[in-house]
């Protein structure tokens, strides 16, 4: 076999096994999947780039389940006034069906002779910089960064991954896997966040600061975003201190605003916590949802009521 | 062609779920507003309930063999069914959502420990489940309070599905009665909860079942807080029981027992199971041939 047919033979090989991936994620409810080449982490942390996760790795599977919209935009509206079905399913049967088509995709690789590692929904972080990672509250891989090198949507000026289909709508899970599946491209469609600066405004924690915008460059593209103080996030976010974030909503009415003159760290922030443990009762539950994830609604989908019907069913990759 | 009711009955099949029924809205006249479909779907036209039943053996001789043994039903009650039923109640959601209809998956568990705005009641989840199971025709509300079917008795786990899709509702259930009250509940609660001397009528659609007051604060004494020896944590090595206390208990009441409880339990309290001994008493008439909850006959219906 000369050199070109090889080539021409793998990239087959490639193409198929691209698309099997593609259509085992469909199969396992997934809305989208894009794949990234590790080559557009080169501006990454050393340790947060695919090879650190997976030497040898050729390729970033990324996978998306949306929100049902309903559930999403009805949380915490009167009369139910609930959050429990948006909490429970975000926190709990998203993830499941995010690793199990993970799972899915993984073994599919494994089987084809590669290696793969399934990365799920961001639950543990590192609390403070760690070697050369520089950031507070960082998992061991960042899958909305994943999402943007995989051509699924930008950054917004909150950081979060804004898709062109559901905006801030899902969720993501990433398979690192060293299989050389064919990259899409680099999302390059209109402007996916115009700084409206709602997600700025809503934030209570003031946690987001516009005027102090950092770069990052993914490919060949540099978004920008504020700066996002993660500590003052996590006041609320992962430890809800915020009643009006969500706890409200559950009948805990326990807040408690965090310094506005000091920074969050481990001591006031342990120490609120406890004075809400010591003050709040037998609790059942519980869920904070971000403002900034509430209010966020791409320019082109603005006034929407449902997900436009061709983002549900007519995504290019279907197979 | 398959109408939208019947795909939602397969993608529901599909998802594990054994029964599968659809409730209008004017069914859940009995519940609080706040919890009604409509309040937390304007323009709900329809609820879904599914349920998926309990493996019969693993369900029947949790600790009553040599075994000793809740382990199994701990985690498929607790875990792995509500885990299977979640992501069922997306898959419908999700096959409605993509034909152009709203749909809320609804939640499992969780509570609203204190009464809450206009709701009076102490642990009340957002939607009530049980109701919307009688809605949907899969059977009726036992003395417990608790949906009995045909097909199972008490012996699955309900979820439901809101949606603004008008799916076309299934008629309710008609069959023999499933309920006798036979009081095997009232007389088995491990904590004297269910108070048999005051049935109160609990309306659904245009049928009318007899429930037995329940002291939930009694009920959740052992239920979800495990102060009892003797409901099941007895079989872990957990001897300690804390008693509820005569008359009325109150949330403070059960802080201290659980310290208690920690205390002498040490690490064994972080792995425990409690019956609930009301459902699993209970045997509809037509089951009582051989002391248990005929699942033959729930088999056949899934052919």
């Amino acid at each position: 076999m000369d050199q070109q047919t090889a080539v021409r033979e793998q990239n087959h090989l490639s193409d198929t096994l691209t698309a099997r991936v593609k259509k085992l994620a469909r199969d396992w409810r997934m809305d989208l999947v894009g794949i990234a080449d590790p080559e557009r982490y080169h501006s990454a942390p050393r340790m947060l780039r695919p090879e650190a996760l997976l030497p040898g790795a050729r390729a970033v599977v990324v996978i998306a389940i949306r929100y049902p919209y309903a559930m999403f935009d009805r949380a915490g509206k009167e009369p139910a006034s609930s959050m429990m079905a948006l909490g429970q399913h975000q926190n709990e049967t998203i993830g499941y069906m995010l690793s199990r088509a993970a799972l899915k995709i993984s073994r599919l690789l494994e089987d084809e002779g590669h290696e793969a590692v399934a990365i799920p929904v961001s639950g543990s972080w590192r609390v403070h910089p760690y070697k050369d990672i520089p950031s507070a509250w960082c998992a061991n891989f960042s899958h909305r960064h994943a999402a943007a090198a995989a051509g699924l949507g930008e950054l917004g000026l909150h950081s979060l991954l804004i898709s062109p289909e559901f905006g801030v709508r899902q969720r993501f899970d990433t398979i690192i896997t060293d299989a050389p599946l064919a990259p899409d491209p680099m999302y390059s469609g209109p402007p996916l966040c115009d700084m409206c600066m709602a997600c700025v405004e809503a934030c209570p924690l003031g946690a987001i600061d516009p005027d102090n915008l950092e770069s990052c460059t993914i490919g060949d593209r540099t978004f920008k975003y504020a700066k996002v103080d993660h500590w003052r996030c996590a006041w609320s976010e992962q430890v809800n201190l915020v009643a009006q974030e969500g706890p409200e909503y559950f009948g805990q009415e326990f807040t408690e605003m965090p310094p506005e003159d000091a920074e969050v760290n481990d001591e006031n922030l342990l120490a609120a916590l406890h004075r809400k443990w010591e003050s709040a009762g037998i609790e059942a539950g519980s869920h904070v949802m971000g403002a900034c994830m509430r209010v966020c609604v791409p320019p082109h989908l603005r006034g929407w009521r449902a997900y436009p019907k061709e983002h549900l069913l007519a995504a290019p990759y279907v197979q | 062609m398959e109408s939208l009711a019947d795909g939602v009955r397969r993608v529901a099949a599909e998802a594990g779920m054994d029964l599968v029924g659809i409730a209008p809205n004017d069914r859940f006249q009995s519940v609080h507003h706040r919890l009604r479909p409509q309040a937390h779907l304007p323009g709900a036209k329809a609820t879904v309930s599914m349920a998926m039943r309990y493996p019969r053996a693993m369900y029947e001789l949790a600790g009553r063999t040599e075994a000793e043994s809740y382990m199994s039903l701990q985690m498929f009650d607790l875990f792995y069914m509500p885990h299977n039923l979640l992501m069922a109640a997306m898959d419908v959601a999700r096959y409605l959502e993509n034909r152009g209809f709203l749909s809320i998956p609804m939640q499992l568990g969780q509570y609203r420990v204190r009464p809450y705005k206009d709701i009076p009641t102490y642990w009340t989840p957002d939607f009530d489940h049980d109701v919307a199971a009688v809605a949907a025709g899969l059977g009726e509300l036992g003395v417990h309070g608790v949906p009995i079917t045909y097909e199972y008795g008490t012996r699955q786990k309900f979820i439901s599905v809101v949606t603004d899709a008008p799916l076309e509702p299934s008629p309710m259930y008609d069959g023999p009665p499933l309920c006798d009250r036979c009081m095997e509940c009232v007389k088995q609660c491990y904590t004297s909860a269910l108070d048999g001397e005051k049935l109160e009528d609990v309306r659904v659609g245009d049928r009318t079942f007899a429930v037995a007051r329940k002291d939930i604060w009694r009920c959740m004494w052992s239920k979800r807080f495990m102060l009892l020896a003797r409901a099941g944590p007895d079989t872990y090595g957990l001897d300690v029981t804390v008693e509820p206390p005569e008359g009325e208990i109150t949330e403070e009441d059960v802080q201290e027992a659980q310290a208690r409880k920690g205390r002498e339990g040490g690490m064994q309290t972080w792995y425990s199971y409690a019956d609930r001994a009301c459902e699993r008493a209970c045997v509809p008439p037509h089951m009582r041939n051989n002391g248990s909850a005929d699942s033959g006959q729930g088999a056949e219906s899934l052919e």
